[in-house]
């Protein structure tokens, strides 16, 4: 079974197979031998990668996906089969042609300034606005290439959490 | 003051949450003192209400309508018949009113008196008090600074870049660095606002912006009779946005000669203002080891449990015994440093996404344990993080023979801290006993703005596990969602896999 794993942006091919001798994953060429068993809890598995022990912690992440804890280490990992791959990649098509990404504010706070105006071209991580929050100052980033298609607060405004801060949309093709 | 003190304490408000909260308690607890824990609304379910022998609501979630409310905590305490008022970090502790509104009620307020508060409170009283004494101070302004035209004369004198600091400030708020002439209206501007809506005081004061200096901070103990001692220092350098993240202590640079200067100079200022109970003097140190008064920390520290581990001293009973009226059972001499501790502070911010708070429900816990480490907490599994309160959660801390067996241990503990549901620093604590220059204890207090960005290591091992782990958790999912379907398409070509049977048995809970 072929799974396309995404690991934070990152795509790796894992080909799952049970074998005889029990489960082997192949990325890139190669092959380890898999052994999972779930512990306590719902979250908790122990994992023997070719005879190498690993504690992992795997949960359903609450905006898709999954948690992976490793070693003090998290990853957020989606998982997905060729049929749930074609699908999401259409549906992300779509979205980039026609789609807006409203950036909505993590946490209740008040505006301390606004680094963008509607038309400008922006980044990923470029600085969108800074939210002042539990008496800190927040940088809000863009989570996406694009341009500004509205800014819906302005200086000094307070806001809710999951306000609307800023629309971006797909940057205008230069070409 | 006109309290009288009783004999000993029978039962002690908690004027506090968290991890704070639960460490006051349980120091209660181990000498015999009843507690009474306050909680806001969105803090029924806190764990220091459960640990606490009484609880009472104070209020909504909003600390300025609970945990801020001098007149609810007192009428608590009056309510339970608690003869003292502990009020941890944060929050009152540092309020000379909250102070004097538990003298006036005829409750010990365990922390100095709030004329000594008073006096440390103001960062420039205590300067100019410092200057007095001979303490050396960080050069800047001597007194508030009105306007503009002032803080260029100031500017003009010590030379950029400099520090906007408040004069009621504490945890980094209200403070600004300014590197030119033209930066510095704004920032004026910005960091009096800041005063004025974190501490209701918009003074402000200027000092030079010190290169390359660690911040190296000196624990005191002081009891009611005027005896004084330090209990070493506490290296405090790794901080961001002046929020210290990672303490330890004996500190690096500091040697035994510098460590009793370091001391004197403490006990001087402690001595200065007649300092009662627990109470931190914070330095800056150059390269050149020369030092400079900071200011006068009048609560217990967040960082005071790594004092602890090398002392051998519980300062939160320690402070419970000085509010009684008891006497300082250490002298000078008695007090050595003995071994390495390091505290990483674990809080609800992402280090992946400039440090975001992040909120939710911790869906998994299991805090490390084993030799040496020590896990001051105030969560549990199913705990619900909210944006209302400060985003520390729990601080890890290590002791080891040396600072290299402590770094080591804690890479070990902060592995084995497994917390689920909401993003905390521990990744960045790991990155950080990783660094070779943390490692080599070469530290200042921009160390931070140096360190590049934290991105996930997703080609690294623990990348490549993380991925099989996902895919054979998705895998073996999928299997126990459509056994039947799974059987039908296999037809009944075979007996079933003797192995798949054992591990479908394993996996089985």
């Amino acid at each position: 079974m072929k799974y396309y794993v995404t690991v934070e942006d990152r795509v790796v091919e894992i080909d799952l197979d049970e074998t005889a001798e029990g489960w082997t994953a192949t990325i890139g060429g190669r092959t380890y031998r898999l052994d999972l068993a779930a512990t306590s809890g719902d979250a908790l598995y122990s994992l023997i990668v070719d005879h190498a022990s690993h504690e992992v912690l795997v949960e359903d992440a609450p905006a898709g996906g999954l948690d992976v804890l490793i070693g003090g280490q998290l990853f957020h990992i989606l998982v997905q089969d060729e049929w749930e791959r074609r699908l999401a990649n259409i549906q992300r098509k779509t979205a980039a042609e026609t789609g807006q990404t409203v950036v909505r504010a993590p946490m209740p706070g008040a505006v301390v300034s606004v680094r963008v105006a509607a038309g400008d071209a922006v980044r990923r991580g470029q600085g969108l606005v800074i939210l002042s929050a539990m008496k800190m100052e927040n940088e809000i980033r863009s989570p996406r290439d694009g341009q500004v298609a509205a800014v819906h607060v302005n200086e000094g405004d307070k806001v809710e959490q999951n306000a609307e801060l800023v629309t971006i949309a797909a940057a205008v093709d230069p070409a | 003051m006109a309290t009288s003190r009783p004999e000993r304490l029978r039962k002690v408000l908690v004027a506090n949450r968290g991890e704070i909260a639960v460490r006051i308690i349980r120091a209660c607890s181990e000498i015999g003192i009843d507690t009474v824990a306050v909680y806001s609304e969105v803090d029924r379910d806190a764990l220091h209400v459960r640990y606490a022998d009484e609880a009472y609501p104070v209020g909504p979630g909003a600390a300025r309508e609970s945990y801020l409310r001098i007149d609810k905590l007192i009428d608590v305490a009056k309510k339970s018949g608690a003869d003292a008022v502990h009020p941890g970090y944060g929050f009152l502790s540092e309020r000379a009113e909250f102070a004097e509104a538990c003298a006036q009620a005829g409750i010990v307020f365990i922390g100095p008196s709030p004329r000594v508060i008073n006096a440390l409170g103001d960062k420039m009283v205590a300067r100019r008090t410092m200057i007095a004494h001979g303490v050396p101070v960080v050069p800047g302004s001597v007194g508030p600074v009105q306007d503009v035209a002032e803080a260029e004369r100031v500017c003009a004198e010590v030379g950029f870049p400099v520090m906007i600091k408040a004069a009621a400030g504490g945890g980094g708020k209200g403070m600004r660095v300014v590197n030119s002439p033209d930066e510095l209206p704004s920032a004026l501007r910005a960091a009096a606002s800041e005063a004025r809506a974190a501490f209701g005081d918009g003074t402000v004061y200027i000092e030079k912006q010190l290169d390359n200096v660690r911040h190296v901070e000196v624990q005191l103990l002081a009891d009611a009779y005027g005896n004084v001692v330090h209990l070493g220092e506490r290296e405090c350098s790794i901080q961001r946005r002046h929020q210290k993240l990672i303490e330890e202590s004996p500190s690096p640079v500091v040697d035994e000669e510098l460590r009793t200067k370091l001391g004197e100079a403490a006990i001087t200022a402690a001595k200065a203002v007649g300092y009662e109970s627990a109470g931190t003097v914070e330095f800056l140190v150059d390269r050149d080891r020369n030092f400079y008064f900071l200011e006068v920390n009048t609560r217990i520290q967040v960082e005071h449990p790594v004092t602890e581990l090398v002392t051998g001293v519980d300062l939160v009973v320690e402070q419970l015994r000085i509010a009684a009226g008891r006497r300082l059972r250490y002298r000078q001499e008695d007090l050595t440093l003995n071994g390495w501790a390091i505290e990483c502070r674990i809080s609800a911010e992402d280090p992946y996404n400039n440090f975001m708070p992040s909120t939710g429900k911790i869906t998994m816990l299991s805090e490390p344990s084993g030799p040496g480490v020590r896990v001051d907490s105030g969560i549990y599994e199913g705990f619900e993080v909210t944006l209302y309160y400060d985003p520390l959660l729990a601080k890890l801390i290590v002791w080891g023979e040396t600072r290299g067996q402590a770094i080591l241990r804690m890479r070990r503990a902060l592995a084995d801290y497994k917390l689920l549901g909401i993003r905390t620093t521990i990744p960045f604590h790991l990155r950080m006993m990783e660094t070779t220059s943390f490692i080599a204890g070469r530290l200042d207090t921009r160390f931070l703005e140096r360190t590049p960005v934290l991105e996930t290591n997703v080609t690294g091992e623990h990348g490549v596990i993380a991925a099989l782990a996902a895919a054979a958790v998705s895998h073996y999912r999928r299997q126990k969602a459509k056994p039947l379907a799974g059987a039908a398409a296999n037809g009944n070509a075979a007996a079933p896999n003797p192995w798949k049977l054992a591990a479908r048995a394993g996996l089985r809970r």
